[in-house]
């Protein structure tokens, strides 16, 4: 266990600089997962939506990542990006892909 | 009979004849037209030797061949999207390789606009989009479509369409979006309906996502074929919808769609189609092979863009530092990074390169903006922290204690703004996380949050430039303490 004790260090956030001008949006994108119903970010990508849906479950991300598939049957990346009311399928296969590792 | 003999011989002859003769009509009557298409090529690169010796070897064993790229050809390599003029690299790779035209991607505008003008400048093939309207003051314009006339006077329209998300802009930062107007792509398309009329092959172009491209088929069923982007899909078996075949071929230049067509009379008589996987291909070309070399031997990602004065060393103080990027973005106010995401153990002493933010920072997460309240974020700190029983997330914008039993078990949370003072519980925080933790932590949140589109590498690099020095030195803003 990573305990520490002891005073709080000064703290370092001073704004050096506005990198971006505010904007707010709001577009929240709801979509399926294996007909389970998510609500997730504005810009979600596939990835994002295997990672709730195991959070959902408590289960941690299997590996290697399953194979994310369209309603269609087609294969979708996990950086791809994601139509609202989208349904994709997970599927867990035994076999390495290893081009997904970094996810 | 030896005439009769003759007859026979001579009908054999005007047979052959005339068989050959038709034969050669319909042959010169036919045309066959191979489409190649890529899309979210993603500015990865080191496929393009084994993809341009595949189109070549397709270009010498076919006539009439065209290359289309279906959109986001840049972001996702440092390599392109650090180089010093943002995405020439694969604008020079494109350019020898051939392409006819290229769709217009969501992150196409993440250079942002000046910088895409110059690409396009230097463009040998078009960017197309037909919902995407510049006003005066944005450098950029696109064609909707365009018409390549073949020798043979076979004409294919090319019409492109980009992505818009639901609050009417495409997946990028608005900040790098002004000056245009995105009208949504399947109420422009049947207004370009017409274009049928002056083609004899009709192509959308779209980076619209595969089932937005089904949409736009039951909209658009003139067209012959669409060839889309953005949801990196991988058609491995094509599929027709409302008599529109619809392809595309994954993401990161992996995979190569050909689709072969064959017009009788300059009418279409047939569709056939496949997807091909560019690294399976023997074959390379070497000049390219060089010139991928010599990108990755990338000088620029050593470029030093800051100096720790002491080593910014462990998940405090680097955290610290990634957290403090995120922060400098506004309307953020406070800032979260998981320890898993910290990928080296120390900055030394000394000058800071883009490479080292990348080692430091590899996954290409985006920054994700949640309004948080206090209970919220404590909710975010407690579940983080009871994941592994141990502090799991660096922060800016708060000093936090996770306070727990004798077990180590987190109870629950205190924390303070920089100032010392506590937060005020009736206010939603402006909350920036990555998306990893966005999607994988638990955390109470009623809003769903909203990607800035800006990865938190580029947060760092972004501020580590600004900064120019940094000292880290014994900062430490999450701490553990026993209930008891």
């Amino acid at each position: 266990m990573n305990k520490s004790k002891g005073t709080p260090a000064t703290i370092q956030s001073e704004k050096c600089c506005i990198i971006e001008e505010s904007y707010c949006l709001s577009n929240i994108m709801t979509l399926f997962v294996n007909n389970v119903e998510f609500h997730l970010f504005g810009g979600a990508k596939a990835i994002d939506a295997v990672r709730a849906y195991y959070r959902a479950l408590e289960h941690d991300i299997p590996r290697p990542l399953p194979v994310i598939f369209d309603n269609f049957g087609n294969t979708i990346e996990p950086d791809g990006g994601l139509s609202p009311m989208q349904r994709i399928y997970l599927v867990e296969f035994q076999n390495y892909n290893d081009e997904n590792e970094r996810f | 009979m030896k005439m009769k003999g003759f007859s026979r011989i001579a009908l054999l002859i005007f047979l052959l004849t005339t068989s050959i003769i038709s034969q050669a009509v319909a042959v010169s009557d036919t045309t066959t037209v191979v489409i190649l298409s890529v899309n979210d090529m993603h500015a990865k690169i080191d496929n393009f030797p084994r993809f341009k010796a595949m189109v070549d070897s397709i270009r010498k064993a076919e006539k009439y061949v065209l290359l289309l790229s279906a959109g986001d050809i840049f972001t996702g390599n440092p390599v392109v999207d650090q180089f010093p003029e943002k995405g020439q690299p694969i604008i020079e790779l494109m350019n020898r390789t051939g392409f006819s035209a290229s769709a217009v991607g969501n992150h196409e505008f993440d250079y942002g606009q000046e910088m895409l003008a110059r690409r396009m400048n230097e463009a040998h093939f078009p960017f197309l989009s037909a919902n995407i309207l510049p006003d005066s003051s944005s450098p950029v314009s696109f064609k909707p479509y365009v018409i390549i006339t073949l020798e043979n006077g076979i004409r294919i329209g090319i019409l492109s369409l980009i992505q818009v998300n639901d609050a009417g802009l495409p997946d990028t930062h608005p900040s790098r979006l002004e000056g245009l107007t995105f009208p949504d792509g399947l109420k422009v398309a049947p207004s370009y309906a017409s274009l049928r009329d002056s083609c004899d092959v009709f192509i959308a172009l779209t980076h619209l996502g595969y089932e937005t491209d089904i949409e736009l088929a039951g909209i658009l069923p003139s067209l012959d074929l669409i060839l889309g982007g953005h949801s990196h899909t991988l058609v491995k078996t094509p599929a027709v919808f409302n008599d529109v075949l619809i392809m595309q071929a994954g993401s990161g230049l992996r995979y190569l769609t050909k689709t072969t067509l064959k017009l009788y009379d300059k009418k279409l008589v047939s569709r056939h189609a496949e997807t091909l996987s560019i690294p399976a291909f023997t074959k390379t070309d070497e000049e390219l092979e060089q010139l991928i070399l010599q990108y990755n031997d990338n000088k620029e990602l050593n470029e030093v863009i800051g100096t720790a004065l002491s080593d910014i060393r462990g998940s405090d103080e680097l955290g610290s530092m990634m957290t403090d990027a995120m922060a400098a973005i506004a309307p953020i106010e406070i800032a979260f990074q998981n320890n898993g995401g910290i990928r080296v153990d120390n900055f030394p002493e000394g000058d800071i390169t883009i490479k080292n933010v990348y080692q430091l920072d590899p996954f290409g997460n985006e920054i994700i903006l949640f309004y948080l309240t206090p209970a919220e974020i404590r909710s975010l700190i407690l579940n983080a922290y009871n994941r592994e029983r141990a502090i799991d997330l660096q922060t800016s914008g708060i000093i936090y204690t996770v306070l727990t039993d004798a077990a180590g078990n987190g109870l629950e949370v205190e924390f303070r703004l920089p100032d010392g003072a506590a937060p005020d519980e009736e206010k939603a925080y402006a909350t920036g996380i990555s998306s990893y933790i966005a999607s994988s932590y638990q955390f109470d949140h009623k809003d769903e949050g909203t990607s800035l589109y800006t990865i938190t590498a580029q947060s760092l690099i972004n501020y580590i430039r600004n900064k120019k020095a940094l000292d880290y030195k014994g900062v430490k803003r999450a701490f553990v303490k026993s209930a008891d």
